[in-house]
């Protein structure tokens, strides 16, 4: 078949699995179109990404913040442009693409670290945005450096790439680069790189890392952003961040994805950086809730992190927060099989700042959290369903027992990412109304 | 009494959760009455003489050569081998306490101290492992999460940790670990102190402390025995 004809064969019946998905309730359609089209056109992507785009695109990838940071990009580039949500395989991409209508001003696709070599040779995108590397999913990805390495192979079909200066496992890849931005945040997580990925030499750390062995140090950062939001260029300043969601960590997502958009349409960066933000978190991300079915009518901020250094940036927020704790652990394949990571997160830190030790553990593995929250010196309370948890902290909440006071009319929740995407899904039967001015989910 | 509990390498020998051993360990000697003092020790520093239980983990194969080197280069274990001091080694940890492993594709020698060798398998070994304990510990089965390219060869007469009735463990001999003078070797993880209170029981009643585990670390012992029984019945019986 001629290869042309081939691509549009692919995306129309894409199209039509798109359509038909609309009817089947509960089934959000983000993979089965792609997914069609890869098993007719296995080069679908290429050669729709050839035909259907006037820029190339922009791809994010890293462990924790693709999602967001590819939310970030979207609103700069303009609510035309293609974009997939939450759906990082090969095939939710070709779904974007099959849905595309080749007048899109740009595209952003976040990609899951395994798949970026495979994804990034049929794209060429502009740009790469590369976030962090830390422990995931070991049990599929196995090990975070080879999966670094990896990473680094796509190297040759891509321009640019938007790296954080601050991960060692990424400065020690990106050499292969043509063009390299450092950009650099507030705060970062190092327990993954202890030891140099290039020498496997010890690493130190003041303000920025370097080997004691083979010299390999950090580079100096191109753009950088502290607490405050302020951004600075090579000591220049360039204005102040406000990407609309908390964290350090939003600030640097909110910056990579200025400079990315910079660097791919040659928009100035300072003013990008005025623009850069988002309403609220996507699909739930950072959501607050009223949830209107219960008597209490509390609201519930929802959290969501998948592994130790998600979870260590995002307890950091809640720590000192009021309201009741509800923490949510699932272990199914898209979440790793092995909650062992759960005992690398700091709960003795959180314990240290909550004003009452009581904390709800729920989910399918809420056993597993329990205990590793019982040795932090939680009085921990296990309901494994989460609607039933909720009921419960809604009861509880407002309330003062022996283990101190509870104060505010607030539920907080983390949860990892199929426990929270559960929960979210369930939120409807509470009455779950979104706050003000946050994203419906779909 | 002081119980001191130290934890070797966890920031290269901590890929896989296993400090958690450390935090467990620590709070059952808490629940016993007595104070619990965790060491950790990074490269860059001595490991201390005095300590009553020792643990090493698992970790990535370029972070195993870094620790097995500075094991070697003046390793005190030898000596807390030689009074008796209890070691518990997962993984990584486990397979550097042997004669010698495979590290980016390199064959190191290892410390010495186990009748073993570790070798790459033919393919990764990745899951949850059910396994009956060979040891008299409070508990008739164990569990835990394995994780490993290499695979460990038992010197003839090595007294395996436990049988493996679902997953790997050492990989060929349908074993998991080892037992040797007062070393425990295993390859789970999960952690596997946090999967199995009767094992912590044992490492602590070598340091002379007797504690009962509390209800919800029972719990997770039972729990996760439930699940691995239910799933080996339903692939043998649809």
């Amino acid at each position: 078949m001629n290869p042309s004809l081939r691509t549009d064969l692919a995306r129309r019946a894409a199209l039509v699995s798109a359509l038909a998905a609309r009817f089947v309730p509960g089934f959000q359609g983000q993979t089965l179109p792609g997914r069609i089209a890869l098993a007719i056109d296995p080069d679908f992507l290429s050669h729709r990404h050839a035909k259907g785009l006037a820029t190339r695109s922009i791809v994010v990838t890293g462990t924790n913040g693709k999602t967001t940071t590819t939310a970030f990009v979207r609103a700069l580039l303009g609510p035309t442009a293609l974009a997939n949500r939450g759906s990082n395989l090969p095939w939710g991409v070709a779904t974007v693409l099959a849905k595309g209508d080749g007048h899109a001003p740009g595209a952003v696709f976040e990609v899951d670290e395994a798949y970026v070599p495979s994804v990034a040779t049929s794209l060429a995108p502009a740009v790469l945005v590369w976030l962090n590397m830390s422990r995931d999913q070991l049990d599929r990805n196995l090990e975070v450096r080879r999966l670094a390495a990896r990473i680094a192979e796509s190297a040759a079909v891509i321009e640019t790439v938007v790296a954080n200066a601050s991960d060692p496992l990424i400065v020690a890849n990106a050499n292969h680069f043509r063009r390299s931005i450092w950009v650099k945040g507030p705060e970062g997580w190092h327990q993954d790189a202890q030891s140099c990925p290039r020498c496997t030499g010890e690493l130190t750390y003041e303000s920025q890392w370097r080997c004691e062995g083979c010299g390999l140090s950090e580079p100096q950062a191109d753009y950088e952003v502290d607490e405050q939001g302020r951004v600075r260029a090579r000591g220049i300043s360039l204005g102040v961040l406000d990407p609309g969601l908390p964290g350090g960590f939003n600030l640097l997502n909110a910056l990579m994805a200025a400079v990315a958009v910079g660097e791919a349409t040659g928009r100035p960066i300072g003013e990008l950086i005025g623009r850069v933000s988002v309403s609220t978190g996507v699909d739930g991300r950072f959501g607050t809730w009223w949830l209107t079915k219960l008597a209490t009518t509390p609201s519930l901020v929802t959290y969501l992190a998948k592994n130790p250094a998600g979870w260590h940036a995002n307890l950091s927020l809640i720590g000192a927060l009021e309201g009741e704790l509800m923490l949510g652990l699932n272990a199914r394949v898209a979440d790793g099989r092995d909650t062992s990571w759960i005992w690398d997160v700091d709960f003795e830190a959180l314990y240290g700042s909550r004003s009452s030790a009581r904390v709800i553990a729920t989910g399918e593995r809420a056993t597993d959290l329990a205990l590793r929250l019982e040795v932090a010196g939680f009085d921990v309370t296990v309901v494994s369903s989460q609607v039933e948890a909720l009921r419960l902290a809604a009861h509880r909440q407002g309330s003062v027992d022996l283990t101190g006071s509870v104060g505010g009319n607030r539920i907080l929740y983390l949860g990892n990412y199929t426990a929270f995407r559960a929960l979210v899904s369930e939120l409807e039967t509470l009455g779950a109304i979104p706050e003000v001015g946050a994203e419906v989910v779909s | 009494m002081s119980v001191k509990i130290v934890s070797i390498f966890p920031e290269v020998l901590g890929t896989y959760g296993d400090h958690g051993n450390a935090r467990i360990l620590a709070h059952l000697v808490r629940r016993s009455g007595e104070m619990p003092e965790v060491v950790t020790v990074s490269v860059n520093e001595a490991v201390p003489l005095d300590g009553d239980v020792y643990l090493l983990g698992g970790g990535e194969d370029g972070p195993q050569a870094l620790a097995a080197r500075r094991l070697r280069e003046g390793s005190p274990l030898h000596q807390v081998v030689e009074r008796g001091g209890a070691i518990l080694a997962v993984c990584a940890g486990y397979q550097l306490l042997g004669r010698s492993f495979v590290a980016e594709g390199k064959t190191l020698p290892g410390l010495g101290l186990l009748p073993i060798e570790s070798v790459p398998a033919p393919k990764r070994m990745v899951g949850e492992v059910l396994s009956e304990p060979l040891i008299g510990i409070s508990q008739a089965l164990m569990t835990g999460f394995e994780n490993h390219g290499g695979m460990t060869i038992l010197d003839d007469g090595a007294q395996p940790l436990a049988r493996v009735r679902h997953g790997n463990g050492n990989g060929d001999d349908g074993y998991d670990g080892v037992i040797h003078a007062s070393i425990i070797g295993t390859y789970l993880h999960g952690p596997v102190l946090a999967r199995n209170p009767g094992l912590a029981q044992l490492l602590l009643a070598r340091v002379g402390i007797t504690v009962e585990p509390s209800a919800p670390h029972w719990k997770l012992h039972h729990e996760r025995c439930q699940d691995q029984i239910a799933s080996l019945w339903t692939s043998r019986h649809r």
